[in-house]
């Protein structure tokens, strides 16, 4: 989200931003399971530095 | 430290757990974090229709709407250097050359596997890196539950006071 937010800010700035994300859809870690017809969303499971 | 201003102890629970969501305790958390309790207690905590991922897809598609171009499938391998500055990108390893890069991946992983100049880390260290400790975010369990539960609202929290905070969070 930080790097979407990032590239709306620019882009409208008037940067011509392209962004390269490594999976099939946006988000990173704000992910989202759908499966036996619920949906579930997967929000900042990470880890950070101490 | 909250104690001082607050002798009661669910208050200073409800405006101190917040920390946990990162795994650091109150007592050691930044104090950054009490941006948290004030979002909650000045803006409320809303729920987006169709889930938070609905955020992701907006945005994306305002960025789009923008004029903006996302590459889905692109895995950035390096970020590439040249004379002590960022000048471009690697992807699947195809160069892709740009006046700026911003780069939005874990930083642990982002410093030691897409730098590829040990020079270039700075205090980041591969070695340092390694020596990091991470700490543990929430234990988070997904529930697909039957019916409707109008007594919890959005983002409830049960408090229990045991030797340490408990928070349990309902979204």
């Amino acid at each position: 989200m930080g790097g979407l937010s990032a590239a709306i800010r620019l882009q409208n700035e008037g940067y011509d931003v392209e962004v390269y994300e490594k999976e099939s859809i946006p988000g990173g870690k704000m992910h989202q399971i759908k499966t036996g017809g619920y949906t579930f969303d997967v929000g900042p499971t990470l880890v950070q530095i101490k | 430290m909250m104690a001082s201003f607050m002798p009661d102890k669910d208050l200073q629970q409800m405006l101190s757990f917040q920390t946990l969501y990162i795994g650091v305790s109150p007592q050691k958390g930044p104090s950054l974090y009490n941006i948290i309790p004030m979002i909650e207690l000045l803006y409320g905590v809303w729920f987006i229709k169709g889930g938070m991922h609905t955020m992701a897809i907006s945005m994306a598609k305002l960025f789009e709407e923008l004029g903006g171009k996302i590459h889905y499938n692109a895995n950035v391998d390096k970020v590439l250097t040249a004379n002590n500055k960022v000048k471009g990108i690697s992807v699947n390893g195809v160069e892709i050359n740009g006046d700026y890069v911003i780069c939005n991946a874990d930083f642990p992983y982002a410093i030691t596997e897409l730098i590829e100049d040990d020079n270039l880390r700075g205090k980041y260290t591969k070695e340092k890196i390694e020596k990091m400790e991470y700490s543990c975010s929430c234990l988070v369990f997904y529930w697909g539950v039957e019916g409707e539960f109008p007594e919890l609202e959005t983002h409830k929290q049960i408090l229990k006071w045991l030797q340490r905070v408990i928070p349990v969070s309902m979204f």
